[in-house]
């Protein structure tokens, strides 16, 4: 079974988020970056299929030349070899742009399975996997909180409003699955000596057949008008008990109207 | 049409969501409101949806659509977009709706907007405000493509309102393509729950991991039930398994309006990862290497302000087992690690308390990282 992982690489856990008010994007230059936990969740889950049942795992992202670090980091968890989508053109793509560019290098070896996160930890659009799926032309089963694979066919746990739901289909198939859903392994020095080696495949938006006015912000549908920040909320309050904590919490609920 | 908005009515425990009659009133104080009905629907359908102001519906009641995940949707949606060409549609930030927005993105090569958290329809453009980041920024945007706009809608943005239309019903034929027959929903497990459900919920009281266990959740229970509302959780207590996942509130659960998160943080994003993983490191609280760590910590002891702050920091910061062992540990006095992103921001804010008197540096692995300090 062939797997590729599209996994999304972010402003790493120590750095504070930025907007940048002049390009309304996220500030990404010069800042360490790191695979997102729910991409490592993606890239485990592929990692125990193909143990399981064989073949390899493919990383596929796009970003700037700082995401580097976070291919190696999937590489040195297991994972084969890695497509990178490496072009100044693509800054500013939006849901769709960036599906297309996944969809377009991701045709280009061969695939059974594609598993995604269900979204991202820094945008969390949580779109991509789906519009990834129809322009593949291969069926989405998403918010999978367990997977099995089965000969040609996969079975997923799919969260539900009360519950789950058993979801089948047959491969190919594209999967999003849920944080949580399993533990992401942590590289081994072996791994991380070993992924220094691996292959990355380094693409253009030209080189995935894409002109320069379909991706990018130029090809972009939805534009970031404003952005602000929200009115401040104020602080909490904290109740200490000294007897009479549970009268002051219900004194303080009615009068903010709640009871 | 350029003032046609359109609602896709979403149908759970055999009646219409709450975030499908909220979209409704917005639809139809920007526009005139109209829904499409998918699927097999409770008889008063299509009356609850007049009432809260639907003026025309789309219906087709064919099983299809509940037994097979959202291509056959998908292609009738597409189908009645391309005929009538409504200014925009509206889905609930739901599973199937976000599956279904995505999928008619890429079919009518559309954009579209996820998050949203209100909306203006002025001349058949949209101005969509979102909050981004876990709310800490709230941004606008719109769609410039032609055609209809597909908005995926926070549920409780907006306030259901009775505004009863004469109403329409158009039957639409099933997608009875066999290619769509791809996704199938096998069986539907329901785990079980006591109590109001958190999504019609008046009030919500919330949990996490302060409760320290699933027993301390009886005590919410009975908050809850003298208040009238529901009990919810932080993705630390549905993680840990004290409460199941129905349970959960938040970016990665139900969302509920900020008026019942009154009392949790305001960076949900930030909240749900930190306690999800400070939640892996207590169910791990047994492990050698902490009792390692403890001892280590015992010989700082001599510093008593500097102790009380590495209490703090084990307390808030995860000692990660697999990083003391980390062949750097061999180098240095006491290591602050963290697990696959926790604490965030607030591990460096914690060490940050420790500058004084000691020297700190920071190893970024992978979506693991830690920071050596030396006493100076």
């Amino acid at each position: 079974m062939n797997i590729v992982v599209c996994g999304k690489i972010i402003p790493a856990s120590t750095v504070t988020i930025e907007l940048d008010p002049n390009t309304k994007r996220m500030v990404r230059k010069g800042v360490t970056h790191e695979l997102d936990p729910a991409a490592a969740s993606a890239v485990e889950e592929g990692l125990r299929l193909s143990e399981k049942h064989g073949g390899a795992v493919t990383l596929v992202t796009m970003g700037i030349s700082e995401v580097t670090i976070g291919i190696r980091n999937a590489l040195a968890m297991g994972v084969a070899s890695a497509v990178h989508i490496l072009d100044d053109a693509v800054a500013g793509s939006d849901t769709l742009g960036t599906a297309k560019l996944l969809a377009a290098a991701i045709k280009k070896q061969p695939f059974d399975l594609v598993l995604c996160a269900t979204e991202s930890s820094d945008s969390y659009s949580g779109i991509v996997h789906g519009q990834l799926a129809q322009l593949l032309g291969i069926p989405a089963l998403t918010f999978a909180k367990e997977v099995t694979a089965d000969g040609g066919r996969i079975s997923i746990h799919r969260q539900s409003e009360n519950g789950y739901d058993v979801v089948e289909s047959t491969l190919p198939a594209l999967v999003a699955v849920s944080s949580g859903i399993n533990e992401p392994r942590y590289p081994q020095l072996k791994g991380i000596m070993a992924a220094k080696k691996k292959e990355i495949k380094v693409y253009t938006a030209a080189d995935l057949g894409l002109a320069a006015d379909q991706v990018g912000e130029k090809g972009a549908r939805e534009k970031v008008l404003t952005i602000g920040r929200p009115p401040k909320r104020e602080a909490g309050k904290v109740v200490t008990d000294e007897g009479e904590g549970g009268k002051q919490i219900a004194d303080f609920l009615a009068e903010i109207k709640v009871i | 049409m350029a003032d046609v908005v359109w609602v896709y009515a979403e149908i759970v425990d055999d009646k219409i969501t709450a975030t499908t009659l909220e979209m409704l009133a917005k639809a139809a104080e920007a526009g005139k409101a109209e829904a499409i009905l998918l699927g097999p629907a409770p008889a008063d359908a299509a009356q609850t949806l007049a009432k809260h102001g639907a003026s025309k519906i789309y219906h087709c009641a064919d099983p299809v659509y509940r037994e097979y995940l959202t291509l056959p949707a998908a292609e009738t949606v597409a189908g009645l977009i391309q005929k009538h060409q409504p200014a925009v549609l509206l889905c609930a930030s739901s599973y199937a709706g976000r599956d279904l927005v995505a999928n008619l993105s890429a079919r009518l090569d559309c954009g579209a907007i996820s998050d949203v958290g209100d909306f203006q329809l002025k001349d058949g453009s949209v101005e969509a405000t979102i909050p981004a980041l876990g709310a800490s920024y709230q941004n606008t945007s719109t769609l410039v493509s032609p055609g209809t706009k597909l908005l995926l809608v926070r549920p409780k943005s907006f306030e259901p309102k009775v505004n009863e239309q004469p109403v329409v019903v158009e039957e639409v034929a099933a997608a009875s393509d066999e290619t769509l027959r791809k996704v199938h929903v096998k069986e539907r497990v329901v785990v079980k729950r006591e109590g109001p459900q958190l999504e019609g919920a008046k009030m919500v009281v919330a949990g996490g991991r302060g409760l320290k266990g699933e027993e301390n959740f009886a005590m919410l229970k009975d908050l809850a039930e003298l208040l009238g509302g529901a009990v919810g959780a932080s993705r630390a207590a549905v993680d840990a398994g004290w409460v199941p996942y129905a349970m959960q509130i938040g970016q990665t659960g139900k969302t509920v309006s900020l008026r019942h998160l009154r009392r949790r943080a305001a960076s949900l994003r930030h909240e749900n990862l930190q306690d999800h993983h400070l939640d892996q490191q207590r169910s791990r609280s047994a492990d050698l290497s902490i009792l390692r760590l403890r001892r280590r910590r015992r010989r700082l002891q001599s510093d008593p302000p500097a102790h009380r702050r590495i209490e703090e920091a084990q307390r808030r910061v995860i000692l990660s087992p697999k990083l003391v062992t980390h062949p750097f540990s061999l180098l240095s006095n006491y290591f602050v690690g963290s697990d696959q992103n926790v604490g965030r921001n607030r591990h460096a804010d914690l060490l940050r308390g420790l500058q004084a008197d000691h020297e700190l540096q920071l190893y970024g692995t992978f979506h693991r990282y830690f920071t050596r300090l030396t006493p100076l």
